[in-house]
């Protein structure tokens, strides 16, 4: 009911502007709903501010995650132009609601069924039949779809992306069906297709040549299907991980390698060293990533065989064994790194990294966590020579002394990623690490040296922080987390886990952050239903909260979580007071989806058989085994079947709150 | 040396002005330099010749030897790339009547004029009826200055993997954007009648990040919206919103 206003307005006054979106044609308008497309929020309140801005949005929105199979269709019928389908959080549909869905939206170019079961080869076939446009399906996880499945899907005339991870049942048959049916395949997952050989993948190859992409993880291939997977004109990325029947000798035999790869996924490789790298990776001149985690060990001749690749970018070296010689010649390539992956690796030493830097300055992303020899030495060459670093993982580097981080804030000012957990940094250090502006995701579990006065400085001067992880920091309190709430508007995700000072103004404090999705205080004792309650109210994105060992949080949190968190889709409640009315009043929330209930204190068998059939989004549950006899079998069963997950716990009761000695070590250490 | 930037210089003009004319220097010693016209009569030797049509379509014979001949020539250019005076210019004229003139390679960033030019339509001054002169102003600064940072080829460290940059521009372009509302929707409206891209894109994502964080009437009292909504169907999208789909 709006009140009319007379307006006296003056002759050369500009008319006050009603509604400036009048003026738009709806294809700016469009466009500005582009700049909107990763916040699902935004967009939902722009559809209700009024009738045309939601008949707007139905035409601008392109793809679809429904949350229930029911209201598929009629979500469809609102939104006209939907071409990719997500129903990864449906997990109940059956052939008939396949079939619906086709002809409802014949348009359909990608469907992603890979949480869904209940549909057979019929759903599949009705689905091809009807989306002649189909371009990508995925079929991950869909362990009960055999070669018929599979036959299906090679009708799909046009598919250029397909996943079949996980699918289990699928033999060489079915992927020898897809391969003369998809002429136009870019890019197929066949990780852990564990009946699938030499003879499907190759077939594959012989036949789609316009792959772009391999994934054949854990497939028990062996060298003999490799030679048309390299002689594909287009292959730009092939993940071998853990592929048991591949190794040095059957490497040796092959002739040719591809000239077009540009990533090679080698982790998990057992049988593999230099020598089999080197046949793949032989005149291999677009290469730029490569991915050897857990498998052979860096030496010099691995690194010669590598010498010669200038256009090499990153490569992932974790948990390999490295020498020196091999580290040093890795500092003589031609190519200029820009991301190296160490974390783990025995053998890395001061004198190796500083040389290892000193030639590839160029480095932006670098993974040292725990390279437990090197010391401050070798943070002084890193900070020197790559300046221009945007993220530094260095957990568990306990030799290096606390006067390094005062350098790392010095000299590296574009960092956006610093994960410094279990490290001996001080104040200093944190003040000087305020002064990397750009920072968004900054860990400092296990840091006992830092205080509330370390933490201002960095709440002042990082304002763009995104996440922040305190894990037992026991010397926060509620004074640098207030800071922090007062500096980082932009805050995601907070973990001020296992600590006894943090009390309800924390949260209350917290609450300015309305960006806030993932919340973990567990074992906080101070924190009561009061704080949670505050920050509920405020920080409606909430998507994860942990508030395990919270014994202080009861029914009347619950009240307000069920109330506000409307987006929440994980809960860990173990050990608080919560009654079977608390994990009751839960249920109302739509989109929880997994749920750890260990050890609450007034749960009977018939709140929790209670609350399981009324939370309907539910996929994964943990709860203790103790319920497992006094609940009905058929319970279990209905739960199955509507695609929830109930994992059974033994865990018994812990009375300490430090069961594994945390704060010990830690007062050891200092 | 000199002569490689000479050629560099060039072919960059190449690109900005179709269809100008060229004349070809040829040094002493052999060595031939194709330049525009507009160039070359930066020397008054040349221009009589050129002007009295003394010369074959293709060649100048000069008594001055080839490094001599190019080091003149890429001073020469360069003082253009400095946009002085022998720039040609376009004069732009508001909806109320004021006109802007602006060096033609500026006023280029809009592909509407430059279609016009191209066309042969511009007679020097080009009218813009559905611009008025305050918003013009600003469009023109920022063509102007987004011009002058593609021709600066000073690197800026870009991240890795991240979108973030610390492209100078983009903090100059924060601050252009600081605006009042009707001058923020004039400009997006401007924009997409000129046809500039990157202007349209800046000032679609400032309206869209108004909206972020925002509950519906949030939005409504920012952009004085009514709300046509009954209360019914109002609550049913809102159901639908939470219920139905992420």
């Amino acid at each position: 009911m709006k009140k009319q206003k007379s307006i006296i307005l003056k002759m050369d006054e500009p008319l006050p502007i009603s509604n400036p979106f009048d003026l738009l044609t709806e294809e700016i308008i469009l466009a500005i709903l582009d700049s909107l497309n990763d916040d699902a929020f935004a967009k939902k309140s722009f559809s209700l501010v009024c009738k045309s801005f939601y008949f707007i949005e139905s035409r601008h929105r392109k793809t679809l995650r429904p949350l229930s199979t029911d209201l598929v269709l009629r979500t469809l019928k609102r939104y006209r132009f939907v071409s990719e389908l997500d129903l990864s959080l449906c997990p109940r549909v059956d052939d008939a609601a396949l079939t619906q869905i086709a002809s409802s939206r014949s348009s359909l170019r990608s469907i992603n069924l890979s949480r869904s079961r209940l549909f057979t080869h019929n759903g599949l076939s009705s689905l091809v039949a009807n989306c002649a446009g189909l371009v990508e399906i995925d079929l991950s996880n869909r362990a009960e779809l055999t070669d018929t499945a599979a036959a299906a899907i090679a009708e799909a005339k046009n598919l250029e992306r397909l996943s079949l991870a996980r699918c289990k049942m699928i033999t060489d048959m079915g992927i020898g069906c897809v391969a003369v049916g998809c002429k136009k395949l870019r890019f197929i997952n066949l990780k852990w297709c564990l009946r699938v050989s030499d003879l499907g993948v190759g077939l594959i190859a012989m036949k789609c040549k316009q792959i772009r992409a391999m994934d054949l993880s854990y497939v028990p291939i062996t060298e003999k299907c490799l030679p048309p997977i390299l002689e594909l004109e287009h292959l730009e990325d092939l993940v071998l991980e853990g592929c048991p029947g591949i190794d040095d000798a059957g490497l040796a035999t092959l002739k040719h390698s591809s000239k077009s790869l540009k990533t090679l996924n080698m982790s998990n490789c057992q049988n593999v060293s230099h020598v089999g790298l080197s046949s793949l990776t032989y005149g291999a001149e677009y290469l730029q990533h490569l991915f050897l985690a857990y498998s052979l060990s860096v030496t010099s001749d691995l690194a010669k065989c590598l010498h010669n690749i200038s256009g090499l970018q990153s490569i992932k070296l974790d948990g390999c064994s490295v020498t020196t010689s091999g580290m040093k010649a890795i500092g003589n390539w031609l190519a200029s790194l820009k991301e190296l992956g160490l974390s783990k690796c025995l053998g890395v030493t001061d004198e190796c990294l500083s040389f290892l830097v000193q030639t590839h300055k160029e480095l932006r992303k670098l993974d040292i966590t725990c390279c437990r020899k090197i010391t401050y030495a070798s943070i002084d060459s890193i900070t020197n020579s790559c300046t221009s670093l945007t993220s530094l993982r260095m957990e568990s580097c306990s030799l290096v002394s606390k006067d390094a981080f005062v350098l790392i804030g010095q000299r590296c000012r574009f960092l956006e990623e610093l994960d410094v957990t279990d490290n001996e940094i001080d104040n200093e250090g944190l003040k000087s690490i305020s002064r990397c502006s750009k920072l968004l995701t900054l860990k400092l579990g296990i840091c006992s040296n830092i205080t509330d006065d370390g933490l201002t400085h960095v709440a002042n001067g990082c304002s763009k922080l995104k996440e922040l992880d305190l894990y037992r920091s026991s010397g926060i309190t509620d004074e640098g987390i207030t800071a922090i709430a007062h500096g980082c508007p932009a805050l995601e995700m907070i973990n001020i886990a296992y600590n006894d000072k943090i009390t309800d103004t924390s949260l209350i404090f917290l609450s300015k952050c309305m960006l806030l999705k993932a919340i973990e205080i567990r074992g906080c004792h101070s924190v009561s239903s009061v704080g949670l309650s505050a920050i509920v109210m405020e920080c409606r994105q909430l998507m994860v909260l942990d508030i395990k060992k919270c014994t202080n949080i009861n029914d009347n949190g619950m009240i307000p979580v069920a109330q506000f968190s409307k987006n929440l889709k994980q809960i860990n409640l173990s050990y608080c007071s919560v009654t079977d009315v608390g994990l009751l009043a839960l249920a109302s929330i739509k989109r929880l989806q997994c749920m750890t209930i260990l050890h609450l204190s007034g749960l009977t068998p018939n709140g929790l058989a209670a609350a399981l059939l009324a939370c309907r989004g539910l996929t994964k549950v943990k709860l203790h085994t103790s319920f497992k006899p006094l609940l009905p079998q058929s319970l279990f069963e209905y739960m199955e079947a509507r695609g929830c997950v109930l994992h059974w716990r033994d865990k018994a009761f812990q009375v300490e709150m430090d069961p594994k000695r945390w704060e010990i070590a830690l007062w050891k250490k200092s | 040396m000199a002569s490689s930037s000479t050629s560099v210089v060039v072919s960059n003009k190449e690109k900005e002005n179709k269809n100008t004319k060229k004349v070809t220097l040829k040094s002493s010693d052999g060595e031939s330099f194709e330049v525009d016209e507009s160039v070359a009569m930066e020397s008054q030797t040349i221009k009589h010749i050129i002007e009295d049509g003394h010369y074959s379509s293709l060649a100048l014979s000069l008594s001055v030897k080839t490094t001599m001949a190019s080091s003149s020539t890429s001073v020469v250019v360069s003082n253009k790339e400095k946009e002085n005076k022998n720039t040609k210019k376009v004069t732009l004229k508001s909806s109320d009547g004021e006109s802007f003139e602006v060096d033609e390679s500026v006023a280029m960033e809009s592909q509407t004029i430059k279609h016009i030019i191209e066309d042969g339509c511009a007679n020097n001054e080009i009218p813009l009826p559905n611009v008025t002169s305050g918003i013009l102003s600003r469009v023109i600064e920022y063509c102007k200055k987004h011009k002058e940072a593609a021709g600066e080829s000073e690197p800026s460290v870009t991240s890795y993997t991240s979108n973030s940059t610390t492209n100078p521009l983009t903090e100059w372009d924060t601050e252009f954007v600081k605006v009042d509302q009707n001058t923020l929707f004039d400009l997006i409206l401007a924009a997409n009648y000129l046809d500039i891209k990157g202007l349209l894109d800046l000032t679609c994502k400032t309206v869209a990040d108004m909206m972020k964080g925002k509950t519906p009437q949030e939005i409504r009292e920012t952009f004085h919206i009514k709300n046509d909504y009954t209360p019914e169907e109002e609550a049913e999208v809102r159901k639908e919103n939470q219920w139905a789909f992420e």
